[in-house]
């Protein structure tokens, strides 16, 4: 985002705090299974579901840790990478959600949002390579319903081009 | 005065040009202007105020309009600076045989469907082929730098890797670069007078032109600073003579005369001097009869493609069916970075709204405009996808993306109307391929997953799924499939199990 250069992978952040990886897994899971609350499957008003964590009931972060339990995905998604975009976006409050269209902020919002996700993500690694398998899905120590969150981006993302 | 200008307008239309075919700017309207381009898109309008404005003031296409003359002035202009010599320029009989051989052979090469001919030969392609092969990569890798030098920049651009589209456009927009640089830093506006058609063509309406460019013989002291200073090589000054046709109205001969001898005149007022061509027009009218001459066999030697039908249909259409070399072979191949293939069809696949392949290759003149200007970037020249007669024609390739059913950008900036102009209205329902599944590689199949990779992309749901066996695959509803490679962008098996087939005959 607007300070992607000096933003740091959480993973990292945790494991350079530690100093090793194996503590890292352990306790970045531990810590967000902690904040696991409110969750909900129900669409919001903005037609996104919401995430999982965080407290606040309208967040949409995806609850990823990044444990990379899921990957590698047999056709190529990077999952780790897009809920990291797509959790950055969240935490500078410029995810461009389909119900901000109408206010003039949006195409910036879109505009941010596709370059971080374009410049961060390769092409074959993006969301919308997803092709519904659902092998990823007991993988997750999370149980993040991870197609439809992927879909979810996707959306998001064909949404924003068509309005920039 | 005139000469600043002409300086003017002539870095607005060249910074315009190259902008353009960077992709960083839509200004269609300098690649509309050029004479080849409107002669191919039958811009009649356009051709009368070319054929005016040479008629009225000479040459100044060629130093304000043309791209390509204008960075030989440049490169002209740098020349000066670098090695400071009075007597630059002589002045040759600068290729008189070669000025209509050039054209025939462009000519002939247009009739005979040899698209690469003309397209060689045409100044503003030349000029594009020069930058988007040799600038734009640049210009990417630029931005890519900047992405990475810096986090902020990452929400202005985003990065785009390049890769060499294809090794033959790359080598011949060198090889014109190297050859332009050298001759226009040696001998001025050498390609101008001895290659360029268009150069040509306008050389013989600039003979007639109402102001042009004249030595006062009551003023002239016979120096020769004009003489050396004319990058055309047009002045004689022992003479006082100025060849018109070869004269592109710089106004950098009025500059370098010290004593006001050589000035922008009216050819019919009475202080100018006796118009002089150097070469008289008869001596190159029978230059020009003994190329005709020799070049009158050439249209036997051989035909680029072998018409196995042609005719009108009921509702008054005309078509033409063209047998291709190796026509039964697979003849484009797609590969990836690691070597694997990717897709090979049968039929390469040409550009949306571009109908027939004979109309397709004749007008393109392969500028790469909307190679550039594509947003998915599905466009890239062609080796040998279309034979030997389409070589650096755009292709379809669905490698990094397919054809957005809501885009027209190929049409808004294509000069020449090879891929006519149409409708967004239209761009849902025309037809620049079809799907075609296969079994074998299907991940549905192969990996025995669920997968509705085609399906849900599909803009058109021309693809529904079938049971077949205990297996869910996709089937594709030709009458719906507009070819727009969804499908086969998203396909995730390798080779890909479902790809386009282009509708080439």
């Amino acid at each position: 985002m607007g300070n992607g250069g000096e933003k740091m992978n959480r993973r990292e952040a945790i494991g350079r705090l530690l100093g090793g990886a194996a503590t890292t897994l352990l306790v970045a899971g531990g810590l967000t299974s902690c904040r696991r609350e409110a969750a909900s499957s129900a669409p919001s008003a903005s037609g996104l579901k919401p995430g999982m964590g965080s407290g606040s009931g309208g967040s949409l972060h995806i609850p990823c840790t990044a444990c990379g339990d899921c990957m590698p995905c047999p056709y190529g998604v990077d999952i780790m990478g897009c809920f990291d975009v797509w959790n950055d976006a969240a935490d500078n409050n410029d995810l461009p959600e389909p119900k901000l269209q109408a206010s003039p902020r949006f195409k910036g919002y879109a505009r941010t949002f596709l370059a971080d996700y374009h410049n961060r993500i390769p092409l074959s690694g993006r969301a919308d390579r997803c092709i519904n398998c659902h092998k990823c899905e007991p993988l997750c120590p999370q149980h993040i319903p991870i197609p439809v969150f992927l879909r979810q981006m996707e959306w998001v993302e064909q949404n924003a081009k068509k309005h920039t | 005065m005139l000469r600043n200008i002409r300086r003017i307008l002539a870095l607005f239309v060249w910074f315009t040009a190259t902008l353009t075919l960077l992709g960083i700017v839509r200004a269609a309207w300098v690649g509309r202007v050029q004479l080849i381009p409107a002669l191919l898109s039958l811009n009649a309008g356009l051709l009368v105020l070319l054929g005016l404005l040479t008629l009225v003031f000479g040459r100044v296409y060629c130093s304000v309009l043309c791209p390509l003359g204008i960075f030989q002035d440049l490169i002209d202009w740098l020349s000066r600076r670098f090695r400071r010599k009075s007597n630059r320029y002589g002045h040759p009989l600068s290729g008189h045989l070669l000025r209509p051989l050039f054209l025939i052979i462009g000519i002939w090469g247009f009739v005979e469907s040899i698209h690469w001919i003309p397209a060689l030969l045409d100044p503003w392609s030349s000029y594009g082929r020069m930058v988007t092969q040799g600038l734009y990569p640049v210009w990417l890798w630029t931005k890519g730098l900047l992405v990475s030098f810096n986090g902020t920049f990452g929400t202005w651009f985003e990065r785009e890797e390049f890769v060499v589209q294809s090794t033959l456009a790359l080598a011949i927009a060198a090889a014109l670069t190297v050859f332009l640089v050298l001759t226009s830093w040696i001998w001025g506006r050498t390609f101008c007078n001895t290659v360029c058609p268009v150069g040509w063509t306008l050389s013989w309406l600039s003979r007639l032109s109402l102001f042009r460019i004249a030595v006062d013989r009551s003023r002239c002291n016979g120096c020769g600073r004009c003489e050396a200073r004319c990058k055309s090589s047009c002045i004689d000054a022992a003479h006082g003579k100025v060849d018109e046709s070869r004269c592109v109205v710089c106004f950098d001969c009025a500059e370098a005369c010290d004593r006001g001898a050589v000035g922008y005149r009216f050819r019919y007022s009475r202080c100018s001097a006796p118009s002089g061509s150097v070469v008289s027009a008869d001596e190159s009218r029978r230059h020009f009869l003994s190329v005709v001459a020799t070049l009158l066999p050439l249209p036997l030697v051989g035909k680029a493609q072998e018409i196995i039908e042609e005719g009108w249909l009921e509702d008054g259409t005309y078509y033409r069916t063209e047998k291709l070399d190796a026509d039964s072979e697979k003849r484009v191949k797609i590969y990836d970075r690691q070597g694997r293939l990717v897709t090979e069809r049968y039929t390469p696949i040409m550009p949306p709204s571009t109908y027939a392949n004979f109309r397709y290759l004749k007008l393109c003149t392969a500028c790469q405009l909307c190679v550039v200007h594509c947003p998915t970037k599905i466009l890239r020249p062609a080796t040998t996808e279309y034979g030997p007669a389409g070589i650096l024609v755009p292709t379809v390739n669905f490698t990094t993306g397919y054809c957005d059913p809501d885009c027209n950008r190929c049409a808004e900036v294509c000069p020449t109307g090879a891929i006519q102009h149409f409708s967004l209205a239209r761009k849902q329902r025309d037809k620049m391929g079809v799907a075609v599944f296969n079994s074998r590689t299907c991940v549905a199949v192969t990996d025995d997953v669920e997968c509705d990779a085609c399906v849900r992309h599909c803009p058109r749901q021309a693809i529904t799924t079938v049971v077949r066996g205990n297996r869910k695959v996709p089937k594709v509803s030709a009458n719906r499939c507009t070819g727009c490679g969804a499908c086969e962008f998203y396909c995730p098996a390798l080779p890909k199990a479902i790809h386009i087939e282009g509708l080439l005959s």
